[in-house]
């Protein structure tokens, strides 16, 4: 089971500690992806999703950032002990990234297929004639329009949905065998976002590759994954396959999350919230740290941080009372609506 | 699909925005004259550099005449001869007629470029007259003639120094800027030392350093050196500004993410984006360059004689009595002006052309 993981997170723990505080952005974090598999990783702004993705391609900025503990296991061998050098070999050829702004993603004094060269020329002995035609042909792969063309213009030449194709296009050039997509809709219009989903989805039946899909739109966590880890403040509250994910959620945070979607056809007021705030990261509550939201908060809550346990083959919940959420005797969702109608 | 604006090159694009200036493209037309003048000096001028008439010191620019007896006869001086020594008064020899003539061949060979000898000149006249176009020196030396020599020196003691600084700044800058932590703060405090003293003491203590009596060719390095030296700093601080915030800029973060080190990111992906800007600023720190030669030169510890600049030509304007009596020795002062005013209109130009909201094509 294990070895077929491509990517296999552990125990990741990544702190930044500033004059004031340590804040600890991810604290024990463990999640994994086989080959052709999407895990998407769900959580509000802040909850430490970009942080965990940055972790993996040891990007975090060093200080005030500071991977302190865990292991990042990519085919077995472990990231967080590898050199520099290698390290950046494995950047942009074995695990790549794609940003969220496509607008600043890309340098504004090159043209495209300078850019989408750049990874190839990194990473694999070939001339530039070479890597030039590779880069027409990532452009092609990626749904943009006469390549031959547009391999030769500037980033502001191109639209939005244009550049995240050039990003795609950039991240892919190595085929690499695992893609980390941080937000990469956010900030294109719903159209596009649909395209680019669907992009991502093709090229991943076509490559084969592990994608690591960050998002906090859970339409799109629907529409593309097959497993989610949901993260809150800095850990993952629930962990399991799409379909649990929506059908039957035993945390209480994404019941609320899942309850914040606006239904077709329902009326209403006012949109569904989760009531508070996400915790600042430097002063998080004492046990769990959902607990000052959460409707169904016991006692217990207050002063004990629950563990992830495994509620049902393949899924795995932060809270004391998911076993009552399983057995049918609470009904959280129903808690939820009390609070916020 | 693409439309006319994003057909157009970058280059393109800078070249519309910049024709839109007059006062900056009349500045780069005044620059490209200069320097071209200068390359050409020993065609434009009809003297070489060192050639000197004690006779004729001081003499006032000769007046070139077209007509003669009311009938054109082309452009002619007139021969003229010293009245009064003390004062330096001249006066024309009436009816002794000398042509101008085109293409001389002149006394003394030199090389086009540096590659091709010719002994062909722009214009001259025959002995005994003389054609002083801005006039005489002390020595009888052609001013207009020195002056083109002297451009030599003058302007391209700035382009030289401005290059200097510009790859130590850069460099400099760009590290400090990237790397952070103990090599920014002792570069910063470094810079803030040059930047504190001011200038011109920091030159004068800086050739105090250097012997006095050292060949023009290799003085022509020191001062270079000097200039150079003090004027990395500013562009140091400028780079380093901007590469704090262009290090944060997602496009950094995505190059990192495709496994370019950290030398690759900051030459190919940081410091380009600078170079706009940094053009701009190099172009308005040039008269700087050039006004500190003058300065060393007009003081006497610059250029030496007999080699000709436009600082150790104003010297002779320092008293009164020529300032009074002599008015065209201050003519290398009116080039100086040109020069710095034309850097400064072009730098604005270029400021308004690589402008990058204006370079998107019209979204800002």
């Amino acid at each position: 089971m294990t070895e077929a993981f491509v990517l296999e997170v552990r125990d990741l723990r990544t702190h930044f500690v500033t004059d004031d505080a340590t804040v600890k952005a991810v604290d024990g974090v463990s999640f994994a992806v086989r080959a052709g598999e999407t895990l998407g990783i769900v959580g509000e702004s802040g909850c430490g999703k970009s942080v965990t993705s940055l972790s993996i391609l040891r990007l975090i900025p060093s200080p005030p950032g500071k991977i302190v503990g865990g292991e990042i296991l990519f085919k077995g061998t472990n990231l967080l002990s590898l050199p520099d050098p290698a390290m950046r070999k494995i950047r942009g050829n074995d695990i790549s990234m794609i940003f969220q702004e496509p607008m600043t993603s890309l340098n504004p004094v090159y043209t495209c297929g300078d850019q989408i060269m750049e990874a190839v020329i990194l990473h694999q002995k070939v001339g530039k004639a070479e890597a030039r035609t590779r880069a027409i042909e990532m452009l092609r792969l990626v749904g943009i329009p006469s390549p031959e063309q547009r391999v030769d213009e500037y980033p502001h030449q191109l639209s939005g949905g244009m550049r995240q194709r050039v990003m795609i296009a950039m991240a892919l050039s190595c085929q690499p065998e695992v893609l980390i997509a941080d937000e990469p809709t956010t900030a294109l219009d719903v159209t596009i976002q649909a395209q680019i989903l669907e992009l991502l989805n093709r090229l991943q039946r076509e490559m084969g590759m592990a994608i690591l899909l960050i998002t906090h739109d859970l339409g799109v966590v629907a529409e593309t994954c097959n497993r989610v880890a949901v993260m809150y403040a800095g850990q993952v509250v629930e962990y399991a396959g799409v379909e649990d994910i929506f059908a039957r959620p035993r945390m209480p945070y994404t019941v609320g999350l899942l309850g914040s979607i606006p239904k077709l056809g329902e009326e209403r007021e006012r949109l569904r919230v989760i009531p508070g705030n996400v915790p600042n990261p430097s002063e998080f509550p004492s046990g769990c740290k959902f607990h000052p939201r959460c409707p169904v908060a016991i006692d217990r809550c207050k002063v004990e941080n629950p563990p992830l346990t495994t509620i049902r083959p393949g899924h795995e919940v932060r809270c004391w009372r998911s076993g009552e959420a399983e057995a049918g005797t609470l009904d959280m969702g129903k808690a939820f609506e009390e609070v916020t109608s | 699909m693409t439309t006319a604006v994003n057909d157009r090159s970058p280059w393109q694009i800078f070249w519309r925005e910049f024709k839109k200036s007059p006062v900056a493209l009349a500045g780069a037309g005044i620059l490209i004259l200069l320097y071209g003048a200068a390359i050409f000096a020993d065609f434009l001028a009809p003297w070489p550099m060192p050639q000197q008439d004690l006779d004729f010191g001081y003499h006032p620019p000769t007046p070139v005449h077209w007509f003669a007896d009311g009938r054109f006869v082309g452009p002619h001086v007139l021969a003229s001869e010293l009245v009064d020594i003390g004062r330096s008064t001249y006066r024309t020899i009436p009816g002794e007629r000398h042509p101008v003539r085109f293409f001389v061949q002149g006394r003394q060979e030199y090389r086009v470029l540096g590659l091709f000898p010719t002994r062909t000149r722009l214009f001259g006249v025959d002995p005994p007259a003389h054609l002083y176009l801005f006039g005489s020196d002390k020595y009888g030396r052609d001013t207009y003639s020195r002056l083109l020599y002297g451009s030599r020196v003058s302007l391209s003691i700035g382009l030289i120094g401005i290059a200097i600084s510009f790859l130590i700044g850069t460099l400099v800058g760009g590290l400090s800027g990237y790397l952070g932590k103990g090599f920014d703060l002792v570069v910063m405090r470094v810079t803030e030392l040059i930047m504190s003293v001011p200038a011109l003491y920091l030159i004068l203590a800086l050739r105090a350093s250097f012997p006095s009596n050292v060949p023009s060719d290799r003085m022509y390095l020191i001062i270079v050196v000097i200039l150079a030296f003090i004027g990395w700093a500013s562009l140091a601080r400028i780079v380093r500004g901007m590469v704090l915030s262009l290090r944060e800029q997602e496009y950094v973060n995505a190059a990192r993410a495709l496994g370019a080190g950290t030398l690759r990111i900051l030459f190919r992906h940081i410091l380009p984006n600078t170079m706009s800007f940094l053009i701009v600023a190099a172009t308005i720190a040039v008269p700087g360059y050039i006004l500190g030669e003058v300065t060393l030169s007009f003081l006497g510890i610059g250029i030496q004689e007999p080699q000709a600049s436009w600082g150790n030509m104003l010297t002779e304007a320092q008293n009164i009595r020529v300032l009074k009596s002599m008015p065209w020795m201050l003519i290398p002062g009116f080039f100086i002006f040109i020069v710095v005013l034309a850097y400064n209109f072009l730098g604005d130009g270029l400021a308004d052309a690589l402008n990058p909201r204006k370079v998107t094509g019209g979204k800002s």
